[in-house]
């Protein structure tokens, strides 16, 4: 009972904000409905006002035509005026008002042709009826003067040209759509996207998905009624039944498909009833399959005690279905049955015959899309569906069986349904060769289905490693022939999967005694051959991946033999002569890509091994660290830069210079350290300099992007100093002093960049002042971050944060300036807003307490959205925001049940700030809808960004998939993991409530699709879940909410179904 | 005036108020350490981390289930005695603040160091050196702390694979699996969890009748008894290790303390004034 309540109060609070949420929407969408009735009927009568006064003038065009003088005078006016501008009607338009403008050129060629065939000799008229229907761009005008040349009035032809007349949308719409015969009304007028007055034309055709929708939503309430009898009905039986013996209720089973097999018959005699003659005959199948496995295995019906007759009952009621669905001949029904008969042999006990016999029902369904190889579905139900019997079956098995029972027979059905599926798989490509993403999913879930299957039978030994090669040498040759046939999509897909195949086979080796770092050196060996492999024959997707495989086990590897050396010290292993030789052999392998390059062999890719290079030398220096006390180390590290520095000079690739710098990245933290600040003045440190100083001096000889300049020495020697002087006097006073003085010279800096005199080394002033905001960073994440230092309830370490995002801001801010044409330019400084925002993230994760962190993201999201808006040069502050937006949202799906805490106060808990942040996501969706009706100019980036241009642009193109969708789906997460599994059906079918009234005010129709979806499954969950394991009490509310919420849809559906309209094309 | 001069006047206003109130502070370590700012990154590792735990759909049964299984395979027996009753009253107290529904218990153990450990379930072992050591408050806090990782599900997380593995059957795979998740994955985060514990631990003593400043009082304690304390940069070390940093845990929790204790002048709790074996009189 304490239970209950519990679950009620919980449920109680969001319950009612959610219900308040609801009937709030509710209100605003009746009174924003009620406006729009309002004026559509406005419109309707403005309409109608229109068409009658344009036929007036029509007539009264006719009537002076005929009152006139021949036609010689008017061919002069119409030749010379543009013929496409004629003021649309809007009796005469059918698509919404974006395709009133694309109505328009024909809406002219016709009513010149109806004025022609009024006027012109008899001769002539049958010229338009000919010519205006086929819309030709090209034709049309000819089409309208040849007619109008002779007899247009010139009341048809208005002075102003249009620009809408273009051959493309004089294609947009058929001739034929516009029939009355119109002229030019009073005004221009562009209609709503209402049902046309004059509905001369045909209504597109619904999409099956809007059919599928009006039936569900439409027959909600008759399909619950029809539910509710036959339930009524079944319980009668049931009844019934428990009067009669086991072989009787078979009996009855057996009869009551014999009936509807009937009436199946009997619906067959009309045409129109075959479609449910054949499901009803699908049904009776059903239920005798049902009947024959509940003889067999429920006690209550089992009369069958022998095995054989067991099976041979089973087996024909699968033969009888199989046969059915055979016979039915559609695709639909043969995968009903195929999933049905499998869905019944799971109900046997798991031997030997069950799975024999799922193999043939499932082999022949994948095989009789060899036949019809448009039955991708067939195939895909045929392998799911047997997919999930062998997991069944396995799972159920006796772990005491023989290995051949429990493993290799499994495995030779595995074995032969994934080689039948497969050739389908080819055949179905062969027959269609081009790339559909269907026919790429269904091949990819075929291998993956199957492979997942084969991974439950791991028999050790070699067994695993053996058939994962096998697999792997399989496939690559399959997809060598796919390539030779041309189908290169198949042959790059499995070409990736043979290659995932081997790499699994390698890991398989850790049975055998291998270590960490040696399995991952074998793991990359596939990667390396199939990237010398592919690489002969050009570039690809193939050696896209091989080569980050190569990259990714190169520096897996040198993690790995860190871990080693950090766990048995250096001189217990050989980790540093395998980091030496992995340097080596990434080298050998960059060298010998780039001699090919050289040599212009095919058009091969730099392989930028020089930088995992590096970043193995980046390894190595943080191993080393660890012995840091030894004067060896730094002339290890320095040999270890001789080497690709010698490298570099003797071969030059950017990928080289980019592995040196994350050497040198790595190795900058350790000098500091050793320059000590640890212990100054020592060899170590002195050495350390040298190793830091030589490689860089050289890479700046060779080639990096530095130019001399007369102040650049003397510049960078007192930037240097401002810095070391800075730390060395105010650091025994606080250790953040530093810090702050760093970022107000950070600040001068850039100052100083501005005034007249330092014109000339601008560029230079700010590179120094940049680096010297660098060096805040760095000393920030190093040393403030452990700072708990504060000044009242204020951190001053969240402090010193905070006046950075100023700084920076005040960066970003100057950085951006005006180009000539207007646009706003961002250079590289322009980063400083990431910077700001990366600080501001640091502040959030430190200083706000952890239920609070998805509110505050969400803020800062409301903030960036504004700032963006308001600040063009920063605009892409709104992309951040919809990131910040997301990152508050996973938060409140993944970790508000979490986030457990000791408090009882409402507002120390996670569920109740993850609420309020749903909430306030909802209210972001509502101003991001009013930012996106604004037009926005441009979106400045720094280079490297222009994915945000992509979002910003796509987040008000598509606003509620961006913005509103997420918060759903998080609400749904949200709602699974917060609260009680008991209620957790009415809240989600309180949700597809929410979904599907913002789908009607927004008149968003994947939303509304989306909340139908999950009213169906929301639906399967109360029947299989709710109906078996809930509490009686909690169920039968969990019913009558449920069921409230259903009828409340049903009644909205009914009630706003004007705009369920399928839109029209275009709009 | 300028718009742009007013922005520096106040940013260099900002700057020297900051600046005059970090004066007036303790100066505070210059040791680099990437110890917090590891710490930090893994957050989003966690992040995820859950998402995959949530995903794997466990639930507490399972958890109840996994810590029994390891207790059972463990060398630990519990002690009987004093001390045991003495610790399992600190715990009982402090579970009446806990959401999950386990029956939270403590056991005594013998180790040779002092130390605490939870296991999912709901079941703490402590070693009778640590009763030693600290002060009923303390104790109380580095309790709240193993609680904290029970809440907070990271026993469970540790052994995700493994639950659900067993779920299809197929112990071998989930082991290897979470071994792998564990080698490349929860190095990135686990002073992350350590230091969500702490905060658990944290608001559990301010729920209490315990002195919020136990929790820094216990971490100065063992501090003192770590021979390794840190010194110099060591990328490595510091990402390998489990727990953040002793000091700046110590220094971190002194913090909050003294600022709870400033907004609480006339608050009345329990500050232990010896080792609790001590002062007890256990034997």
């Amino acid at each position: 009972m304490f239970e209950l309540l519990l679950g009620l109060f919980a449920f109680s609070i969001p319950g009612l904000l959610l219900l308040a949420f609801l009937w709030m929407m509710s209100a605003v969408s009746s009174m924003r409905i009620r406006v729009d009735l309002l004026e559509r009927r406005l419109d309707n009568a403005e309409n109608e006002r229109v068409a009658l006064t344009g036929q007036v003038a029509s007539l009264s065009a006719k009537v002076a035509k005929l009152q006139r003088a021949p036609v010689e005078p008017v061919v002069a006016r119409a030749v010379a005026v543009p013929v496409a501008p004629v003021v649309t009607p809007p009796v005469a338009v059918v698509a919404p008002p974006l395709e009133a403008a694309a109505v328009a050129p024909p809406v002219a060629a016709v009513v010149a042709a109806d004025l022609a065939q009024a006027e012109a000799p008899a001769s002539a008229t049958s010229a338009p009826v000919d010519v205006v229907p086929t819309a030709a761009p090209s034709e049309a005008p000819e089409a309208v003067r040849s007619p109008v040349s002779e007899t247009a009035p010139s009341e048809v032809a208005p002075s102003e040209p249009s620009s809408e007349a273009t051959p493309m949308a004089r294609q947009a719409v058929p001739p034929a759509a516009v029939r009355p015969p119109v002229s030019a009304p009073p005004e221009r007028r562009v209609p709503r996207a209402d049902p046309p007055i004059a509905a001369s034309v045909e209504p597109p055709p619904p999409s099956p998905w809007s059919a599928v929708e009006a039936q569900i939503t439409g027959n909600w309430t008759g399909v619950l009624g029809s539910v509710a009898v036959v339930l009524g009905v079944a319980f009668l039986g049931i009844y019934a039944a428990l009067e009669m013996s086991p072989f009787g209720r078979f009996g009855l089973v057996v009869a009551a498909a014999a009936a509807l097999f009937g009436v199946s018959v009997a619906l067959s005699q009309r045409e129109e009833w075959t479609a449910l003659s054949l499901w009803v005959r699908s049904a009776a199948g059903t239920i005798l399959l049902m009947g024959c496995v509940a003889s067999v295995q429920f006690t209550p019906m089992r009369w069958v005690e022998s095995d054989a007759v067991a099976m041979a009952l089973v087996g024909a009621g699968v033969a009888v279905n199989l046969a059915l669905g055979y016979l039915a001949g559609g695709q639909g029904y043969a995968a009903v049955h195929v999933s049905i008969s499998l869905m019944a042999l799971r109900m046997l006990p798991a031997t030997p015959l069950p799975l024999l016999m799922a193999t043939v029902v499932a082999g022949a369904g994948e095989l009789v899309v060899v036949r019809n190889p448009t039955w991708g579905a067939q195939l895909a139900v045929a392998v799911t569906a047997f997919v999930g019997f062998h997991l069944h079956w396995f799972l159920h098995t006796d772990p005491s069986l023989p290995m051949w029972q429990r493993h290799y027979l499994p495995v030779a059905a595995l074995v032969v349904i994934g080689l039948a599926a497969l050739f389908t798989s080819y055949r179905r490509v062969l027959a269609r060769p081009e790339l559909r993403p269907t026919t790429l999913a269904l091949h990819l879930w075929v291998l993956a289905s199957v492979g997942a299957s084969f991974a439950l039978h791991d028999m050790g030994g070699w067994a695993a490693t053996v058939g994962l090669l096998a697999a792997s040498v399989g496939l690559h040759r399959a997809s060598a022939f796919m390539r030779e046939r041309g189908v290169a999509w198949l042959f790059q897909t499995d070409r990736l999967v043979s290659l995932a195949l081997a790499t699994g086979a390698m890991a398989t080796l850790y049975r055998h005694g291998y270590d960490d770092a040696e399995l991952i050196a074998l793991m990359g060996i596939p990667s390396l051959l199939w990237l010398v492999n592919e690489v002969r024959r050009g570039g690809g997707l193939v050696v896209t991946v091989a080569l980050a495989g190569t990259h990714g086990f190169a520096l897996l590897f040198a993690l790995s033999v860190g871990v080693e050396m950090a766990n048995a010290g250096l001189f217990d292993n050989n980790g540093a002569l395998e980091l030496a030789a992995t340097i080596a052999a990434l080298l050998a392998a960059s060298a010998w890509g780039e001699a090919r390059a050289a040599t212009g062999d095919g058009a091969l890719p730099t392989l930028g091994l020089g930088a995992s290079a590096g970043l193995v030398l980046a390894g190595l220096n943080l191993c080393l660290f660890m012995e840091a006390d030894a004067a060896w180390v730094p002339l290890a590290i320095a040999g270890g830069f001789g080497a690709l520095i010698a490298f570099r000079v003797w071969q030059s690739t950017a990928a080289l210079d980019l592995g040196l710098t994350m050497a040198l990245v790595a190795f900058a933290p350790n000098a500091l350290a050793l320059i000590g600040i640890g212990a100054p003045g020592t060899f170590d440190g002195l050495l350390s300099v040298v190793v830091l100083a030589v490689p860089a001096a050289l890479l700046a000889v060779r080639g990096a992007p530095w130019r001399p300049w007369t102040g650049v020495l003397p510049l960078l020697a007192i930037g240097t100093a401002l810095l070391v002087i800075s730390w060395r006097f105010t650091v025994d006073v606080s250790a953040f002093l530093p810090g702050i003085l760093w970022l107000v010279l950070s600040v001068a800096w850039l100052e100083v960049s501005h005034l007249p005199f330092a014109a000339q080394g601008q560029g230079l002033l700010k590179v120094i002042g940049a680096a010297t905001f660098g060096a805040f960073l760095i000393r920030h994440g190093l040393v403030d971050l452990q700072n708990e230092a504060r000044v009242g309830p204020v951190s001053l370490r969240g402090a010193v944060e905070l006046l950075a995002v100023g700084v920076a801001g005040w960066w970003a801010a100057g950085s951006a300036r005006k180009a000539d044409d207007g646009t706003v330019e961002v250079g590289l400084t322009g980063w400083f807003l990431e910077a700001a925002l990366a600080l501001l993230g640091v502040f959030i994760a430190l200083e706000v307490p952890g239920p609070w962190i998805a509110p505050a993201l969400l803020a800062l999201a409301f903030a960036l959205t504004e700032g963006g808006a308001l600040l063009p040069s920063q605009r892409r502050m709104m992309a951040w925001g919809i990131v910040a937006h997301d990152l508050a949202l996973l938060r409140v799906a993944f970790l508000s049940a979490r986030l457990a805490t000791p408090s009882f106060a409402l507002l120390d808990q996670a569920w109740v700030t993850g609420l309020l942040t749903l909430l306030g996501a909802s209210l972001l969706f509502v101003r991001w809808r009013s930012l996106a009706r604004r037009p926005l100019a441009e979106v400045p980036v720094p280079p490297g960004l222009q994915p945000l241009v992509w979002l910003v642009t796509a987040a008000r193109a598509w606003t509620s998939a961006w913005l509103l969708y997420p918060v759903f789906a998080a609400l749904a997460v949200y709602l699974a993991w917060t609260f009680s599994h008991g209620v957790l059906t009415f809240l989600w079918m309180s949700e597809c409530f929410g979904m599907f009234v913002c789908a009607i005010i927004l008149r968003d129709e994947v939303l509304r699709r989306i909340a139908m979806l999950g009213v169906v499954v929301v639906l399967g969950r109360l029947m299989i879940y709710d109906l078996r394991t809930a509490d009686v009490l909690v169920r039968a509310l969990v019913f009558l909410g449920s069921g409230g919420l259903l009828l409340a849809i049903n009644a909205l559906y009914h009630r706003f179904r004007d705009r369920f309209a399928e839109p029209t094309e275009g709009s | 005036m300028n718009g742009r001069i007013v922005g520096l006047i106040l940013l260099a206003t900002v700057a020297a108020a900051l600046g005059f109130a970090a004066s007036q502070r303790d100066p505070g370590s210059d040791r680099p350490t990437l110890n917090p700012a590891l710490e930090l990154a893994g957050r989003p590792v966690q992040l995820v981390d859950r998402a995959v735990s949530q995903t794997l759909g466990m639930d507490a049964l399972d958890e109840a289930a996994l810590g029994r299984e390891i207790l059972a395979r463990s060398p630990w027996r519990e002690l009987p005695g004093p001390r045991q009753d003495a610790v399992r009253a600190v715990v009982a107290e402090l579970a009446k603040g806990a959401h999950k529904p386990f029956d939270y218990r403590a056991f005594l153990v013998d180790e040779p160091y002092p130390n605490a450990f939870a296991m999912p379930g709901g079941v703490v072992l402590v070693t009778r050196p640590l009763l030693d050591l600290l002060a009923e408050d303390e104790l109380a806090s580095v309790l709240a702390h193993e609680i904290g990782h029970v809440e907070l599900s990271h026993g469970l997380d540790a052994a995700k694979f493994e639950i659900a593995a067993k779920k299809l059957k197929v112990h071998e795979l989930g082991a290897i699996a979470d071994l792998l998740y564990g080698v490349f994955v929860r190095h990135a985060y686990s002073k992350a969890a350590e230091a969500e514990a702490d905060d658990y631990a944290f608001e559990a003593l301010v729920a209490s009748r315990w002195d919020p400043g136990a929790q820094a009082r216990a971490f100065g304690r063992l501090l003192a008894l770590d021979h390794d304390a840190p010194g110099g940069l060591r990328p490595l070390r510091d990402f390998f290790a489990s727990h953040p940093d002793l000091t700046h845990r110590e220094a971190e929790f002194r913090a909050r303390a003294e600022a709870w204790w400033a907004d609480h002048p006339g608050e009345q709790r329990v500050r232990g004034s010896g080792p609790i074996a001590e002062t007890s009189g256990l034997p």
